[in-house]
């Protein structure tokens, strides 16, 4: 498959850059006689290695007639692609607005977008669900969590 | 104290009212865990330690082990009543489990569930009590250099055995080394890695990585799926939870040599509660007169790999507690809460902490037989969770994951990394590349590096210290045919890729 020879190309990439961050580790006359960096500089041998395994591997698949099936998609649907990037709203607001009102708002719009049709049981579980998870991770468990806007 | 007398004093422990408590909390979340499809025990346990970070460890790690165990149980009932394994070791019983509740005996698969889930699991448990201290004392011959190469064979057994593809495994695994490098160099003090992020010199923390790629990325997986429109259907559960009297003569057989096939892989590492869970259901129908009813219903085929998944769990706590190396994702982020307590797992915790050890041990009899209750008389209570839309199950586990990552650190740039680990694991599922290998590197990647750096220190530099005992020597072999063995003999490969279909 043409997807495995990129991630064999893409392993060798990776392995050299890490390599190359090994290198230009500073090492300092104290410690152990190993140092910091052989360790490192061994893992990425060991990922040249997985690249030239991966790449063995592509070579007997295509010898392989059992194994022609179709690649399922790799990105995912645009809708998902939405809630990555709410998700990713989310967490920008999270200390800004706090946990209750920022937890609510997003619950509510990820349920809205894929429980549709059901509002008031989307939003008694928002805000619900986020009552409670504060009761008991900040009050009960000690967990902190951003006070933000609003919080007691 | 002689051993016995630990053993009983375990008991003790494990009956105190508080680890009652924590034994019963770990059970019942491991249920609910393995009833929910969108979340699995490794990721729940990541979750969970945070939380218990002012607990005393004992009781910490009697429920997050009750977690462990208590999700094979969990695991049946979406197996069987919507075709979906709640949890990856049920994967097998999805087959005839779901066949027979279409034929109206969803009580019977369900009850044989959770009686061969018992009897397998207490089979386990009491492998797990005769075998710890043997092994223990043989664990004592283990230096830095064996522990190194131990450790190794460990990842790459996973990375063998997880996947379609070694390569692959092997690319997985060290991805987790190279993450577990990030930070301070606990020998020198050089930070390594870190890009100039303050939040990097720390190190990343393994419940981030782990809660990522396993419960975001299957939130965004799950929402996939709703996009798709594929909505599972339950079905509803008749008959009586009981079996028949054929029924039970047709499973007690399965049920002994699932438990101790499931026991003996579980102790291996590498191989994890699906592998059993697979043995078990070739196993039974090359033994059964009519491997033709196999797929069409057949309760052997539910009581088999049932019981094999159980005690796989108990194995599978043998090399972490005696040897302290994990064989897989979930009992690898055990060890990691078991390093955050400051408790080192081997043999030397069995002479130092004998409470500590045996209390766990003893709790999980307890905790099997809580687990009876639960998933007989009450299942019930559990069946309804599976009635919740995804399309709010999965917005809610997004939740727990970004609470759970927030409470360990108050950071918000984990929470950003929690995000991009979920996308890498959603993308990493797409490409066949295995999730297991590179937990259990992330989580082992640090006391790799510790042990093969003192192993040198040992010998000043010298890597003849690795080829100097038998023992390492038939560890670094071991560890080489399992990843060129793939490669080597590709038809064995391909045998055993028809054998797990």
């Amino acid at each position: 498959m043409r997807r495995d020879l990129v991630i064999a190309l893409a392993t060798a990439v990776l392995a050299i850059a890490y390599l190359v961050a090994t290198w230009n580790l500073q090492t300092v006359p104290i410690g152990d006689p190993l140092g910091p960096r052989a360790y490192p500089a061994m893992i990425g041998v060991g990922l040249l290695i997985a690249a030239a395994m991966i790449f063995l591997e592509t070579r007997r698949a295509v010898s392989d007639p059992a194994d022609d099936s179709e690649a399922p998609a790799l990105l995912p649907s645009p809708k998902v692609m939405v809630a990555i990037a709410g998700t990713l709203v989310f967490i920008l607001l999270f200390e800004p607005l706090g946990f209750l009102l920022a937890s609510s708002l997003y619950l509510l719009a990820m349920t809205t977008a894929f429980h549709p049709g059901r509002h008031r049981v989307n939003a008694a579980v928002s805000v619900g669900f986020t009552l409670a998870a504060y009761l008991l991770f900040q009050h009960l468990l000690g967990v902190s969590l951003p006070g933000g806007l609003l919080s007691f | 104290m002689d051993t016995l007398g630990h053993i009983f004093a375990g008991f003790g422990v494990a009956l105190q009212p508080a680890n009652l408590m924590y034994t019963f909390i770990g059970v019942f979340l491991g249920t609910i865990v393995g009833v929910l499809p969108g979340i699995g025990p490794t990721s729940a346990i990541a979750l969970l330690i945070p939380i218990t970070y002012g607990m005393d460890p004992v009781s910490a790690l009697i429920m997050l082990a009750g977690i462990f165990y208590g999700t094979k149980y969990g695991g049946s009932t979406t197996a069987i009543l919507i075709r979906t394994p709640g949890e990856a070791a049920s994967v097998m019983t999805a087959i005839d489990g779901y066949e027979m509740a279409r034929k109206g005996r969803a009580g019977a698969a369900l009850a044989v569930s959770a009686i061969g889930s018992f009897i397998a699991g207490t089979i386990g448990v009491i492998g797990l009590t005769l075998l710890a201290l043997p092994l223990a004392s043989m664990a004592l011959l283990f230096g830095p250099a064996e522990y190194a190469m131990l450790m190794i064979l460990a990842m790459t057994l996973v990375a063998a055995l997880s996947g379609r593809s070694p390569g692959k495994g092997l690319l997985a695994a060290l991805l987790g080394l190279m993450l577990a490098t990030v930070g301070i160099d606990m020998q020198s003090g050089t930070a390594r890695f870190t890009f100039g992020v303050p939040e990097f010199v720390d190190g990343i923390g393994f419940v981030i990585i782990i809660v990522g790629v396993f419960a975001v990325a299957e939130v965004l997986r799950g929402l996939e799926g709703i996009v798709r429109g594929d909505a599972p259907e339950v079905i509803k559960i008749s008959g009586k939870l009981w079996l028949t009297r054929e029924e039970w003569q047709r499973s007690v057989g399965p049920i002994w040599r699932g438990g101790i096939i499931g026991f003996i892989i579980g102790v291996l590492p590498g191989a994890g509660g699906t592998i059993s869970a697979i043995v078990s259901y070739v196993t039974e129908k090359k033994l059964s007169k009519h491997p033709e009813q196999f797929g069409k219903g057949a309760i052997e085929g539910v009581a088999g790999p049932e019981a094999a998944n159980n005690s796989d769990t108990a194995g599978a706590m043998v090399p972490l507690l005696t040897l302290g190396v994990p064989g897989g994702g979930s009992t690898a982020v055990l060890l990691g809460a078991f390093i955050i307590y400051g408790v080192q797992p081997g043999p030397m915790l069995f002479q130092e902490r004998p409470d500590l050890v045996w209390g766990l041990i003893d709790s999980m009899y307890i905790g099997n037989l809580v687990l009876l209750i639960l998933n007989l008389p009450l299942i019930g209570l559990f069946v309804r969770l599976l009635y919740i839309p995804s399309g709010i199950l999965f917005p809610l586990i997004a939740l727990i994951s970004v609470i759970g990552v927030y409470g360990a650190t108050s950071s918000v740039v984990d929470l950003y990394m929690l995000l991009a680990f979920g996308v890498i694991g959603y993308l990493f599922e797409k490409l066949d590349i295995p999730l297991a290998p590179l937990v259990l590197s992330v989580v082992l990647g640090g006391l790799l590096e510790q042990s093969f750096r003192r192993a040198l220190t040992i010998s000043s530099g010298s890597l003849d210290i690795f080829w100097s005992s038998p023992l390492c020597i038939t560890l670094v072999v071991l560890s080489v045919l399992s990843l060129a063995a793939p490669l080597l003999a590709p038809r064995m490969a391909r045998y055993f890729r028809a054998e797990n279909e």
